[in-house]
């Protein structure tokens, strides 16, 4: 069996905003994925990296970071053929989708009164023993921890527009805002996250 | 990325974070591809025009662009920004600069807001993408896409543009300050007249429309911030709101936004006690069009 992610293989796997690579054609890839499983599997493999690191970081799981990805890719595929190409690619179509689904993802675990789903609110909603099983620094846990303290919208903006490294444009368009909405909403997300840390530092 | 949390959020961002699993991967391909069912693919019908009311819209934006600046004080506030994160002004007749914390900001002076950054004027929160100037001792916020402010005032290098003097003159304002305030009548609601016989009624090319409603509130946010959003019947004739604190029997206009679009501004919570807040219609020319309930 091939494993898809041992080695870096080629130059799919080095995916970044708006692609450099100008062999790298997107748009023709993701018409051809609208009909065609193996170009949907292409782009799978150019994005699973990104979106993972992304789930990972704003989860902390690799458990929760793999349901993240999972949904995320099924999601995608039973949309592609309605995806409408913009300027910024395909890329925040996919983050949007991820967001919606790290939310989702915890809404669902939430619900279960299972070990595992209160896990899951220990991360939503800041538990300072939860222990995470990605190893961050602690700058990472306080960042995160005054990250899920916020509104999911807050959350959704810093986490695509920082967390996801999408330009301004692309984290408007993930989050379906036009770009001043999204830099109204991505400015007060960040008073609201200072004001949250500074509050955590007066506790301490 | 000047600002600290932006720091830390970009440390965040690069700090190194495990591959997907290799079996995780290979195994979601599977899945994937077991669950493709790729139905024909139909032509996707997609319009012509844009719709009508974005061009309404629009144009509305463009049309409302001038009105004449009033201000209840009888001389102009000292404006003060406070905590500018990715912010740039330009002073009258200099160029473009970083302000520092706390900086007097005079007449005239230009002020752009990052798309990442925030700022605090006389009170006023101005996000990200914003631009504005002060003007008679308050701040004018601009809309954020179509329209773009006035061109800054002549400087020795500067050749195009128009000046400032092209802003439209100061109206007087009605109601000086101290004055007491004069709610406009609302507009009837329950008296019923008989309607007037079509063929005898004289032609009447306009009607007015009378004061606009609108309904002020004030919403607290985290931390010391205030969300006023008000809600107006919609009318073509407004070009703008005008935000007003009232405290004691003293009115301040602290904000004018040159946007009819705007419901919302963010101020931060004032010191003083018994403050609250209106919003003023603002039409073509300057002219008050209705005026909202006090509200804080």
């Amino acid at each position: 069996m091939s494993t898809l992610f041992a080695p870096p293989r080629g130059r799919l796997v080095q995916v970044s905003q708006g692609d450099p690579d100008p062999e790298f054609d997107e748009r023709a890839l993701v018409e051809r994925a609208r009909v065609d499983i193996d170009a949907f599997a292409e782009l799978y493999r150019h994005y699973l990296p990104r979106i993972h690191s992304f789930a990972l970081r704003r989860t902390g799981s690799v458990e929760a970071a793999e349901d993240v990805c999972s949904a995320t890719f099924e999601a995608a595929l039973r949309n592609i053929a309605r995806f409408k190409w913009q300027p910024g690619g395909v890329a925040p179509w996919l983050f949007r989708i991820a967001g919606n689904q790290t939310i989702a993802h915890y809404r669902r675990e939430a619900r279960t009164e299972t070990d595992r789903g209160q896990r899951a609110m220990a991360q939503l909603h800041v538990d300072a023993t939860a222990e995470p099983t990605q190893p961050l620094g602690d700058d990472a846990h306080e960042l995160r921890a005054a990250l899920d303290a916020l509104s999911p919208r807050y959350q959704r903006a810093i986490a695509l527009r920082y967390l996801a490294d999408l330009d301004h444009g692309a984290a408007a368009q993930a989050m379906g805002l036009a770009k001043p909405a999204f830099a109204v909403v991505l400015s007060r997300a960040l008073r609201a996250m200072r004001r949250e840390l500074a509050s955590k530092e007066a506790d301490r | 990325m000047s600002d600290e949390l932006k720091k830390r959020l970009g440390a965040w961002r690069s700090t190194p974070t495990a591959q997907p699993d290799a079996q995780f991967a290979d195994t979601l391909e599977r899945d994937l591809r077991s669950q493709a069912h790729f139905a024909p693919r139909s032509a996707a019908k997609r319009p012509l025009l844009r719709p009508a009311v974005l061009v309404f819209s629009s144009a509305a934006v463009l049309l409302g662009v001038w009105f004449a600046v009033q201000d209840t004080s009888s001389s102009p506030e000292e404006v003060v920004m406070s905590r500018p994160t990715d912010t740039e002004i330009t002073l009258p007749g200099q160029a473009p600069t970083r302000p520092t914390n706390q900086v007097t900001l005079p007449d005239g002076t230009r002020i752009a807001v990052e798309d990442d950054g925030s700022a605090v004027v006389d009170g006023v929160v101005l996000d990200g993408g914003t631009e504005a100037l002060v003007e008679d001792g308050r701040i004018e916020i601009f809309p954020a896409n179509p329209t773009p402010m006035p061109a800054p005032p002549a400087t020795p290098t500067a050749t195009a543009g128009p000046a400032a003097s092209s802003l439209p003159a100061p109206t007087p304002e009605p109601t000086p300050e101290g004055a007491p305030r004069v709610t406009p009548t609302p507009a009837p609601t329950a008296t019923v007249a008989p309607a007037p016989d079509p063929t005898t009624a004289p032609a009447s090319p306009q009607i007015d429309p009378g004061p606009i409603l609108i309904t002020l509130g004030v919403q607290n946010l985290d931390g010391p911030s205030l969300l006023l959003t008000w809600l107006a019947e919609p009318r073509g004739d407004v070009s703008g709101w005008e935000v007003v604190l009232l405290s004691g029997d003293r009115q301040r206009s602290i904000a004018l936004l040159r946007d009819s679009t705007l419901r919302e501004l963010e101020v931060e919570r004032p010191d003083a006690e018994n403050v609250q807040y209106i919003v003023r219609a603002r039409g073509q020319g300057g002219a008050v069009l209705g005026e909202s309930n006090a509200a804080g």
